[in-house]
């Protein structure tokens, strides 16, 4: 069975015993939402914060924290998944290159806003591998919730 | 003003980009074969406008390990350059400077990384000169940071810096050879859309 690629503003949900997969998040964020009786599993790969950014263009909604998490969770509720039993486990947001001028840490403020817009849909978040200045690609397995991240850093850490 | 979004550029802006592309690269050549005494070529750039996915290639050379540096451009012109190094590129330079083969990019020592940032200045700042006098345009550089990840992390920096505006990214890419050996190296120079109606105006190009 192969991995399911979730790409760079992007999400995805699946059902066990698929594995949803992202590769190298930097500042961005990876969300896996997880409904540990169904199965069902969602992966957001977020850019940028919050939507209002975008000063009334049309946006793409998985680019950003505030639009992309509400409409993966409302997909997985449409699958089977009760909200009630979602949790999540959150990873990237790092600072990929340390200038002086670099005064507004985006992965900083991504995750932040990942936090925000979880804690308005009332979706706990159990586990966090953020920040530092290292990439991370994400492993989620919906069999089993497990989220495998893989760096150059600290090589393998499960959450 | 027809020119607001990168998927805008007619053909003509793009061979006008290409040939600022290819003045500012054989300049940074020039400058890198002279600071490591090795005979440097490089070929016709492309001028690419892409999506974030092929971007940060997420089909899976993202994982891809390099050394990258990353350099602002202020002043009349607004964006940044990053220059991504292989283990090839790095083996070159840093047999060139010190005489002996690093371990690995993961393990560069602090003498290499100096080394590889003074690298990155010198071709960022011989790019961005050659640019400059083509054009008229005045273009500041902040240092460059240097770091070694995964070549979708160090991407993900340009791709977000632009995302607010549109889906899509153009940078000016070119590859080159180092004593006749072809490196999987590119020099990126990232115009904020901003710059490069400036850019066009500036050489007489309608936009």
């Amino acid at each position: 069975m192969s991995n399911i690629v979730v790409g760079i503003s992007d999400w995805k949900v699946c059902k066990n015993p698929e594995v949803l997969v992202t590769y190298a998040l930097g500042s961005c964020v990876g969300s896996c939402l997880y409904d540990k009786v169904t199965g069902i599993a969602g992966l957001s790969h977020i850019m940028l914060p919050d939507s209002s950014s975008a000063e009334g263009r049309t946006v793409n909604r998985m680019k950003f924290a505030d639009t992309a998490l509400p409409d993966m969770l409302a997909e997985m509720i449409k699958m089977g998944a009760d909200k009630r039993r979602i949790q999540a486990k959150i990873a990237g947001g790092a600072l990929m290159f340390a200038t002086k001028s670099e005064q507004f840490n985006i992965g900083e403020r991504n995750v932040a806003a990942v936090k925000k817009a979880l804690s308005t849909l009332r979706i706990p978040i159990i586990a966090t591998d953020t920040g530092l200045n290292y990439g991370r690609t994400v492993f989620f397995q919906s069999a089993d919730g497990k989220v495998v991240i893989k760096s150059t850093v600290k090589g393998v850490n499960i959450l | 003003m027809g020119l607001n979004n990168f998927e805008d550029l007619t053909p003509i802006h793009l061979d006008v980009l290409t040939e600022v592309g290819n003045i500012g690269s054989g300049n940074a050549s020039a400058a890198l074969s002279n600071m490591i005494n090795k005979n440097v070529e490089v070929e016709m750039p492309e001028v690419k406008i892409v999506s974030f996915q092929e971007a940060t290639d997420q089909s899976g050379g993202a994982e891809q390990i390099v050394a990258g540096t990353m350099t602002r451009m202020s002043g009349e012109m607004d964006g940044m350059i990053l220059l991504l190094m292989d283990r090839d590129f790095v083996d070159a330079v840093i047999d060139s400077f010190f005489n002996r083969k690093v371990k690995g990019l993961l393990q560069l020592d602090e003498n290499e990384i100096s080394a590889l940032s003074e690298v990155g200045n010198i071709m960022c700042g011989a790019y961005v000169s050659a640019v400059g006098q083509l054009s008229g345009i005045e273009i500041k550089l902040e240092s460059p940071c240097f770091h070694v990840d995964m070549m979708g992390a160090l991407m993900s920096v340009p791709v977000i810096e632009f995302g607010e505006v549109g889906d899509k990214i153009l940078y000016i890419d070119k590859k080159l050879s180092i004593n006749g050996k072809r490196m999987n190296t590119k020099l990126f120079l990232i115009p904020t859309i901003e710059s490069l109606q400036k850019l066009m105006g500036k050489l007489g190009i309608e936009v």
